[in-house]
């Protein structure tokens, strides 16, 4: 039983050092290399800090993003990657939270990371050297446990600070062992990835192809605007397996690019992070009747993926497909209708946020007998008669667009923010799948549209903004939000 | 109005903060997300009364304004 995920790494390296691991269009490395640069990274890493310590990663996802995330691991640190696109303000509000003892960054983020660092220090990965030192990072293998961190990744969090999920070795490797076995991964398995790094869909193509010595190619951002492009990609690159959002499917699903025969490679489609429409997923069987088709769920505080469902049967377009049954070492409970997952894939905790943690990691009641945590997952679930579980939603206001959690609290916190706004408030118009935003004060439709961008990731801004002279309340003295949605939407079927 | 302002005057609505009028690598360079590109194709389809679908869609087009405005007429062609 190995305890830490390096030593996949070391073995892909000794077997097929000159095989490729990850890739891109602009180059790859191999899994020699990737061993060797990784063990350079940790060695600058290993001499800042000591081990345990957290580490911000600030790149584009490239194959040497992934090399300075195993750097942090061979340091005996965890990784947390950050999306070098989101606005600088929630960039400090993670770093604030993260408290990060060492910056990875690319050289072109240096002034930015800088400025995100507080006490770290931020070295460009351009500027390490070729030296690695065996007995330091021999050191710091010694010492560590399966207990300790892998990675934490942030999703959204209703008080407007991002949560930061903490991930341990040995949550991932309990994870990647299952689904190498269950999905059936190749020995050299060919992943098309889709996911960012600090997007928790990457974990399984990141390391099912450590695992497997497969490869990894990282599908350019651009060909996911232009299915055509990405169908071509695809085949150019001979990807056999495909873990993605189904809002990545559904785009090509709907663009009708795709053709029975086509890409004789691809075997697997899994798909995980939303609801999948069975029309997305029919078309898909229609192109591809030999593959696999698995509908996976899971938020990130339980690793990736807690229940899976590989497609047996023929479901019409209106049907809703199953979540299925736990993964393996996973046992699922059923709470008052929510959700509720325990075993090995469970998160510590919400990194730095103690009530947080205690919030929504609670005492499993029916093992009073023991301390045993189970995590409370805030989604609504039922068995079918198959005995197979189902999704029918989400608890409270968390909401999802292309596979990204997004908390409406999150949002309203930015509006509430700007100036001369008095008071926001957001909701989701579900049957247009819309986000929208109201609020009373001074402040322009176009001031406050441009203050939020300021704020928020793109995927979390408003699709709709409403400026209003008085928001309804309710017997509390809060916004009613019932009637605030039901007079919008009387407005705008007057129009 | 022109073709070439009502484009533009489409396009500011949908990000102002995007030089459409001057940028030539807007895909390329990685401006437009996914999430705008939608909003684009909207826009345009609303403003010009076509019906353009993401399926028969090169990167090329949209790299500048200049290259939507093309493929508009192209669609207008079609009708």
């Amino acid at each position: 039983m190995i305890r830490n995920i390096l030593s996949w790494l070391e073995e892909a390296a000794e077997c097929a050092p000159d095989r490729t691991a990850y890739d891109s269009p602009s180059g790859g490395l191999t899994w020699g290399e990737v061993l060797r640069r990784a063990k350079q990274i940790g060695t600058c890493i290993a001499r800042q800090v000591s081990a345990q310590s957290p580490v911000l990663i600030f790149m584009d996802k490239s194959p040497e993003c992934v090399t300075a995330m195993l750097g942090a691991v061979f340091a005996g640190c965890f990784y947390t990657p950050l999306d070098s696109t989101m606005p600088e303000a929630r960039m400090k509000r993670i770093a604030e939270v993260l408290e990060p003892a060492a910056v990875i960054c690319e050289k072109k983020y240096r002034e930015t990371a800088e400025r995100l660092a507080g006490q770290a220090i931020v070295t460009a990965l351009e500027e390490i050297g070729a030296e690695a030192e065996e007995e330091l990072l021999g050191q710091r293998r010694a010492q560590q446990i399966d207990a300790d961190l892998l990675y934490v990744l942030f999703t959204s969090g209703s008080t407007g600070m991002p949560k930061g999920v903490s991930i341990t070795h040995r949550s991932v490797i309990d994870f990647i062992e299952w689904a190498c076995e269950a999905l059936q991964l190749p020995d050299q398995v060919r992943f098309g990835s889709q996911a960012p790094f600090y997007f928790d869909n990457s974990v399984l193509d990141l390391y099912g192809t450590m695992r497997k010595k497969g490869s990894l190619f990282l599908i350019p951002k651009r060909d996911f605007l232009f299915p055509r492009c990405l169908i071509e990609t695809l085949g150019e690159q001979r990807i056999d397996t495909i873990f993605w959002v189904p809002s990545a499917l559904t785009a090509v699903a709907s663009a009708e690019v795709l053709e029975t025969g086509m890409l004789p490679e691809l075997r697997r489609v899994l798909f995980c992070g939303e609801t999948m429409p069975c029309r997305t997923l029919n078309r898909w069987k229609a192109a591809f009747p030999e593959a696999d088709f698995v509908n996976m769920y899971g938020p990130t505080e339980i690793t990736d993926v807690c229940t899976w469902y590989r497609v047996d049967r023929e479901f019409s377009d209106t049907d809703s497909l199953p979540i299925g049954r736990p993964c393996g070492n996973t046992r699922i409970y059923l709470i008052d209708g929510e959700l509720c997952v325990g075993g090995t894939c469970l998160s510590p905790g919400y990194y730095n946020a103690p009530d947080k943690t205690e919030a929504a990691f609670v005492q499993n009641p029916l093992r009073r007998q023991i301390p045993e945590r189970i995590y409370k997952t805030g989604d609504l679930a039922a068995y079918n008669e198959r005995g197979e579980l189902m999704f029918l939603g989400r608890r409270d206001s968390q909401i999802k667009r292309s596979g990204y959690r997004i908390e409406l609290g999150e949002i309203e916190c930015a509006l509430n923010a700007v100036e001369n706004v008095t008071l926001g408030c957001c909701w989701y118009e579900e049957s247009q799948e819309r986000i929208m935003a109201a609020y009373t004060g001074e402040a322009s439709e176009k001031e406050v549209k441009a203050a939020l961008k300021n704020a928020l990731p793109r995927y979390m801004l408003p699709d709709g903004l409403l400026k209003r002279g008085t928001m309804p309340q309710t017997g509390s003295g809060k916004i009613d939000r019932l009637a605030l949605k039901q007079e919008v939407a009387n407005e705008h079927s007057v129009i | 109005m022109t073709d070439w302002e009502k484009l533009l005057e489409a396009l500011a609505e949908v990000d102002e903060d995007i030089d459409f009028a001057n940028e030539c690598a807007l895909i390329d360079d990685g401006v437009i997300d996914s999430l705008t590109l939608t909003q684009i194709i909207a826009a345009i389809n609303d403003a010009f009364g076509v019906r353009i679908v993401t399926g028969d869609l090169e990167p090329e087009n949209f790299n500048s304004a200049q290259a939507m405005l093309k493929l508009v007429y192209r669609y207008q062609e079609r009708k």
